[in-house]
C-alpha cells in the first residue's frame, strides 16, 4: 500500500461519519463511518449494496439523508473547491458521440474548474497519461470500449485532481488494454494520489492493491488488507491443500493435531483447514520430510480475495 | 414392502421434428397478434370503437335509408340517398380508427424492435429478414383488416338487408365485394405504410413522430394545396386517396367540388406502400448484419 | 466426426478494411476459449460462422457450410449476446418459448424445454414477470436460457459475466462448466476475462488482426505441465535468505519479493530439498508449485510484444 504523499487534512482523505442516504423508501448506504487515509482502495460488494450511492457521495453528486461525509474536510455537495481536486469516472458512458476525444476531454477539464488558456493542454496531457496520443482526435462514436475507458479516465486526470474515484474503469476492456490500464492506475497512485476504484471482477481489483472496502446491504462489513480480513474470519479455518503422492502419510501425521478443524481429501492431494495457519505449515514441513513424501503444490485455496469476498457476503454478513 | 425408485431427472435430447423454415413467419404473425392483444389500449379498445362506429351508421342506414345523402352525388349526377351514400363514405370514419390503431401497434413495430434489441434475439436463430418482414406484415394486416375490412362488410350487409326484394338484392351483392377490396385497401394503408415509417428511425418515439407527423401535416397541407392547384396532390393524404377509391368503385363523387383523381389514388397508395416495404427491407437487412455480435 | 467448426481460406473484407484474413483452423473440443483483442475480428468471425455475412473461403459449422446452410446452422447453434436482445413487454417464459417456436419446435414443445432452460439458468419464480424488470444478474441467465431451449450442439457464449457481481459471476461460470456434461453442448467462449478462460476452457482460439494466431489446448497454450524441476516458492520471510541455501545446494534461484522466489532444482533433486533447506534455515514454506505461464502472459506472448503494436498506432 502506498501512503499519500498530498496532505489528507485532519482524520483523513475522506470521512464518513455515520452516514446515512436514502431514496425514498429505497436504502442507499446505512449509518456508514470510515476514513480513507490514502493510497489505492477496492471497493466491491454486491449489486444494490450501496457502492454507487458512497461513490457519488464522495463525487459530491449526493448529499448524505443523515449524518456527514466529507472530503479534506468539506463537504463535495457544497463546496466546488474541494471538487476541484477530485476526479469522477463514472461506470455509464456520458460521452457526447459527436465530439472527438480532445474536445470531450477539454470540455470536461473546463467544466471541471481548468482555465480555458490552459485546458486543451491539460487535456492533451491527460490523453497521452492514458495512451490515446494517436486516437485522440479521433471522435468517441468511433471506439471501442477500451478506448471509451480510456478517455474516460482522462476526463477524471485532467484537471489534475488528488482524490480519484474510478467506478468499474475496465469493463469490456481487452486484456492488453487492461494491463496498460492498471498500469497507468498504479502509477497514479505511487504518484500520490488517492484512488478509489469499485469493481465486480475481483482479480482486476487484486493486481492494483491489497486495501478493500466491503459494502454489503447498505454498510460497511470490512475494511482494510485483505490478508488481515482473511484471519479475522474464523468461521473459516485456512485452508490449506497439498498436493502429493501420499496425501494419507501426510494426514496421519496432522490428525493428531488439535489445530485441525477438518481434513478432507481428493484425488491426489489432501485439503487441511486449520485454525492455526502458522503451526499447520510447519507441521506439514515435517510431515513431508519424516515420511519422504514429494510434493507437487502446496497452496492455500482461499487466502485470496475472491474467497475473503465470498466468506464475508456468503454468509449473510456474519463473521 | 415395494421397491423404491428413483427416476433420473436428468436431460432428454431432442428428438422430435423441427417445423420447416417457411413457416417461421406464422409463429412471428401469431406473436404480433397476441402482443397486440394484451392489454385494452393497444387494440381491444379501438375495437369497440370500431364496432360502435359500425353500429351507429347502420343504425342510421336504417332509420333514415331513404333521404337523400346531399353531401354526394352519382358520377352521372344522380341523386344518391343515404343507405346507399354511407357505404363508401364510412371509410372515412373507419379511417380514424384505424389511425389511432398504427399509432398503438403498427408506427412503432420496427423501431421499437431495434431499440430493445430484438434483432439479435431474431436473428440468431433461423429467422430469415423475408420472414420478419411477411410474419410482421401478416399480423398487422389481420389486426387492421379487422377494423378496416370486417366493419365495411358488415355494412354492405346491412345495406343489402334494406334491399326492398330480392331482384335489389341480387343486384346489390357486388357491393361486399367492393367493400372488401376498399377493405384491404385501408388495411395495407395502415398496417404496411406505418411499418414502413417505423423502419426509419432507430428509437420508438421519434418513428411515431414521424409517421403523426406525416399523416396529420403532410396530409393536410396536401389536401389544403389541392384546392388551389391540381387535385390530384390531395392523393398524398391518404385517407383521401381511401376516400377516392371508395367513391370510384360505387360511382360517386363529391359533387360541386374537384374530387381526387382514382388514377391518383392508386398511385398514391401503391407508390407509398413500395416505399414502405422497400424501408423496412433495408432495415431489417442492415439489422441482420449488424444485430448479432455487436462490435468486435 | 467433424469437429465443430472448421475455415479453410476465410476472408472477409470491409472495403479497404479486412477484417478475416485467409483463416485457416480446424476447431474442437468441449469448452473453447475465443480471445483476441478488441478489432481482431472475433465478432466478424462469428456472424460468417452463424451464416449472417457473405464471405470468401469456406466456413464449416457441424459441417454444413455457413453461406449456404446459414438457417440450419442456427437451429443447431445457440448464441447468448453480450448485449441487450429482448422483446418488451414478456415475461422469461414467454421469451424462451417464442424463441423455441423461432427455431423451428411444436408450441407445446418449446414452452416445456423453455422452463426447463430456466430451471437451468436458475431463474425461478420471476420468470412469469417481464425481463424490462429484471436485474443484470437475472437478465445474463434469460440470455443463458434463450440460447438452450432448442437443444444446441454447440452454444456461442459472448461475454456471459458481464456486470454481474462475484458471486453471480461464480454461479455463471459453475453453470457454463456444467453445460458440456449436463446438456451435451459444446461451447465457444468469447470473453476479455483470461482468468475465466483459465478456469473454465480446455482449448483457445487466439485471434489478432484478422488471423488466428493460435489454435490449440490450455496446456499447450502454457507449455505443457512445466518441468518438475522448475518450482515456484513463496515462504513466510525472508526469502533471500533461502535463495542462498539453495544456491549453496546446487539450485539457480531468482528472488522476485521478500516472500517469494523462483527455484530451478538441480538435477535428480525433488521438492524435498526445498523443504529440508527451508526447516535447516529456519524458515517456513507457505507455497510451492510448478511455474506454469498464467493464461494471460501466454495470450500476450502469442500476440508479440507491445512495442510493436503501440508502434502501428495500435490503441485498443
Amino acid at each position: 500500500m502506498t501512503a499519500a504523499a498530498s496532505p489528507a487534512g485532519a482524520g483523513g482523505v475522506v470521512v464518513a461519519e455515520r452516514c446515512s442516504k436514502w431514496y425514498g423508501h429505497v436504502l442507499g448506504v446505512s449509518d456508514v463511518s470510515w476514513t480513507l487515509s490514502g493510497g489505492i482502495v477496492g471497493l466491491l460488494g454486491p449489486n444494490g449494496a450501496g457502492k454507487s450511492t458512497l461513490i457519488k457521495m464522495m463525487a459530491g453528486l449526493l448529499q448524505p439523508s443523515r449524518g456527514a461525509l466529507t472530503v479534506y474536510g468539506a463537504n463535495p455537495f457544497h463546496d466546488p473547491e474541494v471538487r476541484r481536486r477530485i476526479g469522477y469516472a463514472p461506470e455509464h458512458d456520458q460521452t457526447w458521440d459527436e465530439l472527438s476525444a480532445l474536445e470531450l476531454v477539454t470540455a470536461m477539464a473546463r467544466l471541471s474548474g481548468v482555465a480555458a488558456s490552459r485546458a486543451d493542454r491539460a487535456a492533451r496531457d491527460a490523453l497521452d497519461q492514458v495512451g490515446m496520443t494517436s486516437a485522440m482526435y479521433r471522435r468517441v462514436r468511433g471506439f471501442s470500449k477500451g478506448m471509451r475507458q480510456r478517455t474516460k479516465l482522462a476526463t477524471a486526470i485532467a484537471h489534475d485532481p488528488d482524490f480519484l474515484l474510478l467506478d468499474e474503469p475496465l469493463t469490456g476492456v481487452d486484456p492488453m488494454a487492461r494491463i496498460d490500464i492498471v498500469a497507468r492506475i498504479k502509477q497514479l497512485g505511487d504518484a500520490g494520489k488517492t484512488v478509489v476504484v469499485s469493481s465486480h471482477v475481483l482479480y482486476e481489483i487484486e493486481a492494483l492493491t491489497s486495501d478493500i472496502l466491503v459494502i454489503y446491504r447498505g454498510q460497511v462489513l470490512a475494511e482494510g488488507n485483505v490478508y488481515e480480513i482473511r484471519q479475522l474470519i474464523d468461521r473459516h479455518p485456512h485452508r490449506i491443500r497439498v498436493e502429493c503422492d501420499r496425501p494419507h502419510a501426510v494426514a496421519a501425521v496432522l490428525a493428531g493435531d488439535d489445530h485441525v478443524a477438518r481434513i478432507s481429501f481428493e484425488r491426489g492431494a489432501l485439503v487441511v483447514e486449520t485454525r492455526d495457519p502458522d503451526r499447520c505449515y510447519d507441521r506439514i514441513a515435517g510431515a513431508v520430510l519424516d515420511a519422504g513424501v514429494a510434493v507437487t503444490a502446496l497452496s492455500s485455496p482461499d487466502n485470496n480475495l475472491g474467497a475473503v469476498f465470498e466468506y464475508l457476503t456468503g454468509d449473510g454478513g456474519r463473521r | 414392502m415395494s421397491a423404491g425408485q428413483i427416476h433420473d431427472l436428468g436431460y432428454k435430447r431432442y428428438v422430435g421434428s423441427r417445423r420447416s423454415m417457411g413457416t417461421r413467419w406464422r409463429v412471428i404473425m401469431r406473436h404480433q397478434i397476441t402482443s397486440a392483444w394484451a392489454g385494452w389500449w393497444r387494440f381491444k379498445l379501438w375495437l369497440i370503437a370500431a364496432l360502435l362506429t359500425t353500429t351507429s351508421v347502420s343504425a342510421v342506414m336504417y332509420f333514415m335509408h331513404d333521404r337523400r345523402l346531399k353531401m354526394l352525388g352519382g358520377i352521372g349526377g344522380q341523386v344518391v340517398k343515404i343507405a346507399d351514400g354511407l357505404v363508401p363514405l364510412s371509410a372515412m370514419f373507419y379511417c380514424k380508427v384505424g389511425f389511432i390503431v398504427s399509432l398503438t401497434i403498427s408506427a412503432t413495430v420496427v423501431a421499437g424492435d431495434l431499440q430493445s434489441g430484438a434483432f439479435t434475439f431474431y436473428f440468431a436463430r433461423s429467422v430469415r429478414p423475408v420472414d420478419y418482414v411477411i410474419g410482421k406484415l401478416a399480423g398487422l394486416a389481420v389486426l387492421l383488416a379487422v377494423i378496416m375490412a370486417a366493419g365495411p362488410i358488415v355494412l354492405a350487409g346491412v345495406r343489402l338487408g334494406l334491399s326492398e326484394n330480392l331482384d335489389e338484392l341480387i343486384d346489390l351483392l357486388p357491393i361486399l365485394a367492393k367493400q372488401l377490396a376498399v377493405g384491404a385497401v385501408g388495411t395495407v394503408i395502415y398496417a404496411a405504410i406505418p411499418l414502413g415509417f417505423s423502419a426509419l428511425s432507430t428509437s420508438r418515439r421519434n418513428a411515431l413522430a414521424i409517421w403523426a407527423a406525416y399523416y396529420v401535416m403532410i396530409g393536410s397541407m396536401a389536401s389544403g394545396l389541392a384546392f388551389v392547384t391540381w387535385p390530384a396532390l390531395a392523393a398524398i393524404d391518404l385517407p383521401a386517396s381511401l376516400q377516392a377509391i371508395s367513391l370510384h368503385l360505387f360511382d360517386q363523387q363529391f359533387p360541386g367540388r374537384a374530387n381526387v383523381p382514382i388514377s391518383a389514388a392508386l398511385i398514391s397508395v401503391l407508390g407509398h406502400t413500395a416505399a414502405a416495404i422497400a424501408a423496412v427491407v433495408w432495415r431489417i437487412r442492415r439489422a441482420q448484419q449488424t444485430g448479432v455480435g455487436g462490435a468486435s | 466426426m467433424t469437429g465443430l467448426f472448421e475455415l479453410d481460406g476465410l476472408t472477409k473484407r470491409y472495403g479497404a478494411i479486412t477484417a478475416l484474413d485467409q483463416v485457416t483452423a480446424a476447431v474442437d473440443g468441449r469448452i473453447i476459449g475465443l480471445l483476441g483483442p478488441n478489432g481482431a475480428g472475433k465478432s466478424t468471425l462469428l456472424k460468417c460462422l452463424l451464416g449472417l455475412l457473405p464471405y470468401q473461403g469456406q466456413a464449416r459449422v457441424l459441417g454444413l457450410e455457413a453461406a449456404t446452410d446459414g438457417a440450419e446452422i442456427r437451429d443447431r447453434v445457440g448464441y447468448m449476446p453480450e448485449q441487450e436482445s429482448f422483446l418488451s413487454g414478456m415475461s422469461a417464459v414467454e421469451l424462451c418459448t417464442y424463441a423455441g417456436e423461432l427455431s423451428g419446435l411444436p408450441r407445446s414443445e418449446a414452452m416445456q424445454r423453455a422452463h426447463a432452460a430456466l430451471y437451468y439458468a436458475g431463474l425461478e419464480e420471476k420468470r412469469y414477470q417481464p425481463v424490462d424488470g429484471y436485474s443484470t444478474g437475472m437478465k445474463q441467465r434469460v440470455k443463458l436460457a434463450q440460447a438452450l431451449v432448442h437443444d444446441p450442439e454447440i452454444l456461442f457464449l459472448d461475454e456471459p459475466t458481464n456486470g454481474l457481481d462475484p458471486q453471480s459471476r461464480e454461479e455463471m461460470l459453475a453453470l457454463i462448466v456444467e453445460l458440456p456434461v449436463r446438456r451435451g453442448c459444446a461451447i465457444v467462449l468469447s470473453t476479455h476475462l483470461l482468468p475465466d478462460v483459465d478456469r473454465v476452457c480446455d482449448r483457445a482460439v487466439i485471434m489478432h488482426r484478422g488471423a488466428v494466431r493460435f489454435s490449440g489446448s490450455i496446456d499447450e497454450l502454457r507449455g505443457a505441465r512445466g518441468r518438475d524441476s522448475e518450482l515456484a516458492v513463496a515462504v513466510k520471510a525472508d526469502a533471500a535468505r533461502l535463495a542462498e541455501a539453495l544456491t549453496a545446494a546446487g539450485a539457480i534461484c531468482r528472488v522476485s519479493s521478500p516472500i517469494a522466489l523462483e527455484v530451478d532444482l538441480p538435477a535428480s533433486a525433488t521438492s524435498q530439498l526445498v523443504f529440508a533447506t527451508a526447516r535447516t534455515a529456519g524458515l517456513q514454506v507457505r507455497e510451492l508449485a510448478v511455474r506454469r505461464e498464467s493464461v494471460e502472459a501466454a495470450f500476450l506472448r502469442v500476440l508479440g510484444d507491445d512495442g510493436a503494436l503501440r508502434a502501428q498506432g495500435g490503441v485498443t
